[in-house]
């Protein structure tokens, strides 16, 4: 089984860290991981390939350093590590994103199962997954906690609100898992060592053959981010007589119109 | 945490092993402690998490499979550990005693064998001490009488750090009464040879997460190949393996006054005193400048004696000085740390009073610092 993991690499959440001037998130200094999610992508995709055998190649679009993080899911037990970067793609959006990795995993090869993680959580779309399955045409399962493969054919358990879902498909197919799939194992140390000493397949704009730059960076991203801010909680209590239902009624939805709040 | 509070010298892969040993501890350590401690047993489970991540073959040179750490490498290792538990990190290191023996004066099938053990996690202990005799190895009352393929083994030995999870125990024994230091040799005993038993674990004040019971021989036969060394060298050999651990094993009490420093810190920055935190007293400023000083100190005096390790220099008094020196400022270090933490320090639902009772037996294994000063006044006026 050849299996995908897309893993990005984000910012440490435990040394958060907010400029007070343009309330933004300081980025220098603070330490990078594997996102949370991703991890449990790695773990399971390195189940699957020891149960029926396979490669599984993690692969992460990103700036030079995210090599760090195809390291550590080398010492995770990933047998190959690519890395999309190139200087055109700064920038870009969920959308453009998924367009990239679409193009590039093409080039990377002939793929059984792509997994994800959920989402990242610094961005918190969940989009890129569920964008992907769709750039590369094929189908796609999310909020997945449970796998099963038999004859070609998917089976998973959905983590949905209020239920589990049981969904299938057939290979190739992309998947998104949640946190209660499994219980990441510790990275290897040989492997780390051995990672340290390996750099990553690299996948840049000129490997891709009609890349289409308007589908990349700042140029192919319909969303724009303008600010990033933690919200300043006040409390504010109105206090409305009940006495009146009539009024008292009015009173509360002219509030809820007054708040933009629809019902 | 101190921004200090670490080898400020590690490269890149060091850094790397001292965050994959974090990880491992926040983990498989963390949760469990409080329950482990309260009990006083090893976690298994924990063990073989270590296992996996790769780590059994620490000590084991590359050209046996390990990982042939150097003794710098294994000090960040054991710090790192030692700053959430120091028991386990005690019993973590003791899977490879008998390992570091046998490296010494073991035949090459013993090293290779030796070697597999540790590997696959089953680990090997070594036994000196016996219950009349701690400091006074040369009243050693263990024998090891000639017989034909091999020697019956006699004797008592306790306080054996991993005697209840280790496979095999090398332990010393009298082979020649007359010659007394000169008399003294090394066998590798299995658990399962006839005659083997281990005793009662130990309860002990500190520590309680490693695993310490007695082990006992009676009439055990143990075959010729596995005589470690010559006969008459065990004594020696069993000083060099305290040597060459030596800065290694500091690494624990270093770890420990680390944590002890940086909970003391955080506790100073928050508990006020007449609406101000403590930590704006003066009193309390310098009690915890003291204290750092003194892990800056003990830690610098192991990192020296494991680099010099490294680059095959005999260490010599450093070593003794590192061991006693160390231990008892490391002590001083978490004492202090608890007084800043007032009656909270004393409580058992808060987390210091734990590592005053973990620091307490430092200055008392692998060598008691009273043995240290003999030792260090010796060579000084040889």
């Amino acid at each position: 089984m050849n299996i995908i993991v897309c893993i990005k690499q984000v910012p440490d959440t435990t040394e958060i860290r907010m400029d007070p001037v343009t309330n933004t998130l300081v980025r220098s200094g603070v330490p990078s991981v594997i996102n949370p999610f991703d991890r449990h992508a790695l773990e399971a995709a390195v189940s699957l390939r020891d149960k029926y055998g396979g490669t599984v190649t993690a692969v992460t679009m990103g700036p030079p350093q995210a090599a760090e993080a195809l390291r550590e899911s080398y010492a995770l037990g990933a047998d190959r590590m690519a890395l999309i970067n190139d200087v055109r793609f700064s920038g870009s959006d969920t959308y453009a994103t998924s367009y990239i990795l679409a193009e590039s995993i093409k080039l990377i090869g002939r793929f059984d199962l792509i997994i994800c993680g959920k989402q990242a959580i610094d961005g918190d779309t969940a989009q890129v997954g569920p964008a992907l399955a769709e750039q590369l045409g094929i189908p796609q399962l999310t909020y997945v906690r449970k796998i099963e493969l038999s004859g070609g054919r998917i089976r998973v358990e959905r983590e949905l609100d209020d239920c589990y879902e049981a969904a299938e498909a057939p290979l190739p197919v992309l998947l998104t898992v949640v946190k209660s799939i499994n219980d990441p194992r510790l990275p290897n140390v040989v492997r780390k060592l051995r990672a340290n000493r390996m750099e990553p397949d690299i996948i840049s704009g000129g490997d891709i053959a009609d890349l289409d730059p308007n589908r990349i960076g700042l140029a192919g991203s319909p969303t724009k981010v303008f600010r990033t801010f933690a919200p300043v909680r006040a409390r504010n209590t109105v206090m409305i007589d009940g006495s009146q239902a009539d009024a008292a009624v009015k009173r509360l939805l002219s509030e809820f119109d007054g708040k933009k709040i629809a019902i | 945490m101190s921004r200090y509070g670490f080898y400020l010298g590690m490269d890149a892969d060091q850094k790397d092993i001292v965050s994959m040993v974090k990880q491992f501890a926040e983990k498989e350590l963390d949760p469990i402690i409080g329950e482990y401690d309260e009990k006083g047993e090893f976690p298994m489970k924990a063990h073989r998490a270590w296992g996996e991540m790769g780590l059994w073959g620490i000590d084991v040179p590359e050209e046996y499979g390990g990982l042939g750490m150097s003794a710098l490498t294994r000090y960040l290792v054991f710090e790192e550990l030692a700053k959430h538990d120091a028991g386990f990190a005690v019993s973590n290191g003791a899977f490879s005693f008998g390992l570091t023996a046998i490296l010494l004066s073991g035949t090459e099938e013993q090293k290779l064998a030796a070697c597999g053990r540790v590997l696959s996690g089953e680990g090997i202990s070594m036994a000196i001490t016996e219950p009349q005799s701690g400091s006074d190895v040369s009243g050693t009352k263990t024998t090891a009488a000639k017989t034909d393929g091999g020697y019956i083994l006699n004797g008592v030995k306790c306080f054996i750090t991993n005697a209840s999870l280790c496979s095999a125990c090398v332990v010393l024994a009298v082979t020649d009464p007359e010659a007394r230091y000169h008399g003294m040799s090394f066998f590798l005993v299995e658990k399962d040879f006839p005659g083997v038993s281990v005793g009662k674990h130990e309860d002990k004040m500190g520590i309680r997460l490693s695993d310490t019971a007695d082990f006992v021989m009676e009439d055990v036969f143990v075959p010729d190949d596995h005589l470690v060394g010559t006969e008459g060298e065990g004594f020696s050999n069993a000083m060099k393996v305290l040597s060459i651990k030596r800065p290694v094993s500091v690494a624990g009490a270093v770890g420990i006054a680390q944590r002890a420093l940086d909970l003391a810190v955080d506790y100073a920055k928050t508990r006020e005193f007449k609406g101000v935190p403590i930590g704006r007293l003066e009193g309390v400023q310098f009690m915890l400048a003291d204290i750092e000083m003194r892990v800056q100190a003990a830690r610098s005096m192991a990192v020296y004696g494991a680099q010099m390790t490294d680059a095959g220099a005999d260490i010599g008094t450093l070593g003794n000085s590192l061991k006693a020196f160390g231990t008892e400022i490391c002590f001083e270090a978490v004492n202090t740390a608890l007084q800043v933490f007032g009656g909270y320090g004393y409580s058992r639902e808060y987390p210091m009073e734990k590592l005053l009772r973990d620091i307490r037996i430092y200055s008392i294994f692998e060598g008691t610092n009273q043995i240290q000063r003999q030792v260090i006044a010796k060579m000084l006026l040889a």
